[in-house]
């Protein structure tokens, strides 16, 4: 009696359960979210960078080699980190190495996509194995580069800066070819003025961007991390204990930071926060703590807050 | 390096075949896929059966029909063979009253379709008419027996869904089960991805009905893709599994749904996540039948509860029609999908998490042939889809044949033998939001590019008994494939033996090669290696084992193993997080290990089992060997349930294994002593189910379940990170008429 009842119901029925339990599936649909706005980073060499500054103290800087890849841009809420305000549809996780010494026109980066409130962030870093190389730059350096070492400052790390040339003054010629293993993440780059942050965007739809960054070795030789401050090769020079005619980072450890620098706050932020060192002790706490987050910036801006990665 | 691992696979089969072969000299028994021999029980009926003459009628008449009998004895469905109305409706009606001693393979209640021809005589064309019954007695004889189960290989442990239901922590799902199971290791606990013998998760392949789908269970941790009632048994063929198996160098996961029922019946459930239905009946005077199920999840309405940011939805269809348009030939057509989605919204701009569907339509002919042989052909259609991380979809279109043929030559041999093809068009939408230029971009496109994939197959394997007590199946696999224009071929020799020592212990070896072409980490729908970069993988396997029946009707398994892989891809356990969705590294694989399974149903009034997994994985890369990274020495798994009676029933699980060792190839080719890394600490968990059932009306019931995983919420440490704890509660209603 009762399979009789459920199979005249069920019978009646079957046709529209068929039906109904197929539509209970859906498709998975394509991509609804709204066009994004983008923007797309570009790098290039300071003037100084191919053409060589006179430093204050009357040193002729050149440099020969300026090795580090660029990239890993990625957009974050802006003004406030924390929040939602950004939504990033894709980040450029990608590193590009060049040799600034060579690269005679702006570069591209990374390429994001977002909508909202957002700010870009890039880094200087050691090169992953996939890295493009750019202009100037060989599969040789990339392997030179890989190489993980340790310093005073890092310990088993890759190199993040290759900077190589000389200083000459009255004939005399110092050389240096420093190798930093310390990667930076450089984010909030304000105008020249501080009156608005660069690398900050309200994304909107169809929205593009292009945001120029530049690399600035000499940044490694201001007498201290100050946009006012001279660039100045003296104290390098003096750091030449054996006379070699070549520094080394070692070398400049031997040397007390000069006294301006005393006390300042700066570097990858200021005292007892994240990132943030002490006031440098040496020449080399100076170069590597202090003046290399300087090393990028957006071009026509203000220093960016250089995090050590 | 490759010599030395074939020539220790080669001596590896040459010791199992010289087992094999001193067996013979002891008269043993059984193989793999007969089905019917000295080793099957047919059912028994439990008393004399009684078929009431329908009113009306006149004269004497037959009826043959075709009886499915459960584990438990009872006629699951009747089917009219042959016969005239209305002798075959009062026939099929009655039938379903029947109650059988189950058929029985290896000790253990196995189902069994039984062809049994019933003589009505008309009480009132008897001189004696007046003084008989209405009701006449009959003692119906079984004309032939199919045990469905069959006789399994060596290298096969089988769940069913009778026992599964009782098994805590598996919410009723069979291949949730199979984490149970011995030589599986799990990844992450609660989450049904795991290695077996060593082989990792991209290397086990999935078929529900002898069609592949990409994973079983939906939104990774939830419940299975198909509803637990259409599972009759699923099947774990861990390594040295049959011919008619290829494509897969790790294990496979083979399920096989219910037997189509002609009674109307149904069931249901109601959890806190998602509800479930299934019904099933017979049409067109009960030859052909027709069953859909599905679950639907609720879980996006309450998200919105707790995080309304959050949405996660699944559901699953099932749809099946079966017609025999003869009592030999049976046409059907089997409907089934799966979707599932996961995403985020900020700021009124949904994101895609994570989203995935499948599809498949199998539309097949089956024919029994003379002497107890079948012939099975299918062809299949399928759509996969998968959302990758940039926003797009990347989707499968597939076209799947299959012709199998089954047909003993003798009482002691049976030839089994077919060919299958796949086809693949995989595409993938337009990439609109990324960076072109971004490598790991390029990777995914080249490693994932649209093209047309093919795969080709034939397979032969013989069961020959060759005493009663000693029977051996060797067989043969030759897949060919092609993929964006790469071509490989491989060969895969497969080799099961069985030796009866006495009525109650067996020998069980297996043996055999397989080949897969590269696998992506997890299986997922549409996102396939191409090109064969690298050539297939090849696995060797070998496993051999004793088999006990125990008293109080428990089984006792042993099991060696011992498997090497080439050229593996075993991406999970050897590259970072950052690299796994692009990098394909290739590495020689070995485990071995030792395997002990003892299990009494846990459908008996107490029930349980014991799997302990005692192994080693290594991975060999640029010359150096070290444990993978989810290498796990110990995992034991022990449940036990009761029957408390008055309707309640309890049971518990417990389950424990050895952290993983804190490894990748990175850190591994650091150091050239890299043999003993530190570990995880060992994780455990105990899981609970209680039911209390209630009868309805001697057609049904329906009871209330509760159930936890990992009731004691402890959390688990993978590479170093705490994970968790990951605990899953159900409470539910179900209930089945």
């Amino acid at each position: 009696m009762t399979h009789a009842i459920l199979r005249d119901s069920n019978e009646r029925g079957i046709l529209g359960l068929l039906l109904l339990t197929a539509a209970a599936s859906s498709c998975l649909s394509g991509d609804t979210r709204p066009t994004p706005g983008s923007v797309v980073l570009m790098v290039e060499a300071s003037p100084a960078t191919r053409a060589g500054l006179t430093t204050a103290d009357g040193w002729n800087l050149r440099f020969d080699r300026v090795l580090t890849s660029v990239g890993d841009a990625s957009l974050q809420s802006y003004p406030d980190r924390r929040s939602t305000s950004c939504n990033d549809y894709s980040q450029a996780r990608y590193e590009r190495l060049f040799d600034f010494t060579r690269l005679n026109t702006p570069s591209k980066v990374g390429l994001v996509y977002g909508l909202g409130g957002c700010a870009l962030e890039y880094r200087v870093r050691a090169p992953s194995s996939d890295a493009l190389i750019e202009d100037g730059a060989t599969a040789s350096d990339l392997a030179f580069m890989r190489v993980s070492g340790t310093d005073a400052f890092e310990t088993d790390q890759r190199v993040a800066l290759h900077v190589e040339g000389r200083a000459e003054r009255t004939g005399v010629v110092i050389r240096f070819a420093w190798d930093f293993r310390r990667g930076i993440q450089i984010a909030n780059c304000p105008s020249l003025d501080e009156s608005t942050t660069l690398d900050a965007f309200t994304l909107r739809a169809h929205d593009a961007h292009t945001l120029d960054a530049v690399v600035s070795p000499e940044e490694l030789f201001r007498a201290s991390p100050d946009d006012d401050a001279s660039f100045v090769f003296d104290l390098v020079a003096s750091a030449d204990e054996n006379h070699d005619g070549s520094v080394t980072l070692e070398e400049l450890a031997t040397i007390p930071a000069p006294p301006s620098t005393l006390g300042q706050g700066g570097g990858g932020g200021s005292g007892g926060g994240p990132g943030s060192f002490p006031p440098p002790t040496t020449l080399a706490d100076l170069v590597y703590d202090w003046l290399l987050p300087r090393v990028s910036r957006i071009k026509g801006g203000g220093p960016c807050e250089g995090r050590p990665r | 390096m490759r010599p030395s691992l074939l020539s220790r696979a080669l001596a590896c089969a040459i010791v199992a075949c010289g087992l094999a072969a001193g067996a013979a000299t002891a008269h043993a028994q059984d193989g793999a896929g007969s089905p019917t021999t000295v080793s099957l029980v047919p059912p028994k009926a439990r008393n004399a059966f009684v078929v009431p003459y329908p009113h009306g009628a006149r004269g004497d008449a037959t009826v043959v029909l075709s009886l499915v009998v459960d584990v438990d004895g009872t006629v699951r469905s009747a089917s009219v063979a042959r016969g005239d109305e209305p002798f075959a409706t009062a026939a099929r009606k009655a039938a379903l009253g029947f109650r059988f001693e189950p058929a029985t393979s290896g000790g253990s209640a196995v189902v069994a379709t039984l062809r049994y021809e019933v003589t009505l005589v008309d009480p009132n064309g008897s001189a004696s008419a007046s003084e008989q019954s209405p009701e006449l007695e009959n003692d119906p004889k079984a004309i032939d027996v199919t045990i469905s189960g069959d006789r399994h290989p060596p290298s096969v442990s089988s769940l069913r869904r009778n026992e599964v239901r009782q098994l805590p922590g598996a919410f009723g799902d069979p291949f949730r089960a199979i984490e149970i199971l011995p030589g599986v290791t799990p990844i992450v606990s609660g989450l049904p991805f795991f290695y077996v013998r060593g082989a990792p998760p991209g290397n086990v392949g999935y078929f529900l009905d002898g069609v592949r789908v990409p994973y079983l269970f939906h939104a990774a941790a939830g419940p299975s893709v198909v509803h637990p009632g259409i599972v009759d048994r699923v099947d774990l063929y861990a390594g040295g599994y049959p011919a008619s198996y290829g494509r897969y160098a790790g294990a496979v996961v083979a399920a096989e749904t219910t037997e189509p029922r002609t009674d109307w019946h149904g069931e249901a459930n109601i959890r806190l996540v998602d509800l479930g239905a299934l019904i099933e009946g017979g049409f067109a005077k009960e030859r052909c039948t027709a069953l859909a199920a599905g679950r639907f999840s609720y879980t996006a309405a309450i998200f919105s509860l707790i995080s309304p940011d959050i949405t996660l939805d699944y559901r699953d269809f099932q749809l099946r029609a079966t017609c025999d348009v003869t009592p030999h030939d049976r046409l059907s057509f089997f409907a089934f999908g799966s979707f599932d989605f996961l995403s985020s919204t900020t700021n009124d701009i949904e994101t895609v998490l994570f989203g995935s569907e499948f599809y498949r339509a199998d539309a097949r002919y089956e024919s029994r042939l003379p002497k107890g042989g079948k012939l099975r052909a299918d062809i299949i259609g399928g759509f996969d889809r998968t959302r990758v991380a940039d926003g797009r979809n990347t989707r499968d279109i597939l076209f799947d044949s299959r012709l199998e043929l089954r047909q003993p030559l003798s009482d002691d041999v049976t030839f089994r033998a077919g060919f299958d093809t796949q086809h693949d068009v995989y595409s993938a939408d337009p990439q609109l939001y990324v960076d072109p230029d971004d490598p790991s971009t390029k990777r995914f496109d080249a490693l994932f590019p649209a093209r047309t994939d093919a795969a080709l197959g034939a397979f032969a394997d013989v069961s020959w008994q060759i005493t009663p007590r000693f029977s051996v199946t060797p067989g043969i696999r030759v897949d060919g494939y092609l993929s964006n224009g790469a071509h490989a071929v491989g060969v895969d020799p497969r080799l099961a033996a069985t030796l009866e020592v006495t009525k109650h212990v067996r020998l069980l070896h297996a043996l055999g090669v397989a080949h897969q072409p590269p696998s992506f980490v997890v299986p997922l729908p549409g996102l396939a290696v191409a090109n064969l970069r690298g050539g297939l993988q090849t696995s060797l396997q070998a496993a051999g084992g004793v088999e006990m029946d125990l008293p109080l009707s428990t089984t006792a398994t042993v099991t060696a193993f011992d498997s090497v892989f080439l050229d593996m891809t075993d991406t999970l356990g050897l590259t970072s997080a950052r690299d796994a969705a692009t990098q394909i590294p290739r590495s020689l694989g070995g485990a071995k290990g030792i395997e002990i399974y003892l299990r009494r149903s846990l459908s008996s009034r107490i029930g349980g089992f014991l799997s302990y997994t005692f192994s080693r994985t290594t991975r060999t890369v640029s010359g150096l060997t070290f444990p993978a990274a989810f290498d796990r020495t110990h995992v034991l798994n022990t449940a036990v349930a009761f029957d408390l009676g008055r309707g309640w029933r309890f049971g518990t699980r417990f389950t424990i294994y050895s952290g993983a060792p804190i490894v990748t190839v990175s850190n591994a080719l650091a150091s050239s002593t890299f043999t003993a890394p530190s570990r995880d600490p060992a994780f455990y968990r105990i899981d609970f189910r209680l039911e209390k059932r209630w009868p309805i009306a001697k057609i049904g019931w329906i009871a209330f379940v509760a159930e936890m995983l990992n009731a004691t919420l402890d959390t688990e440490t993978i590479h170093g990170n705490e994970v968790g704890p990951v605990s899953i509660p159900s409470i539910g209603l179900e209930g089945a008429l």
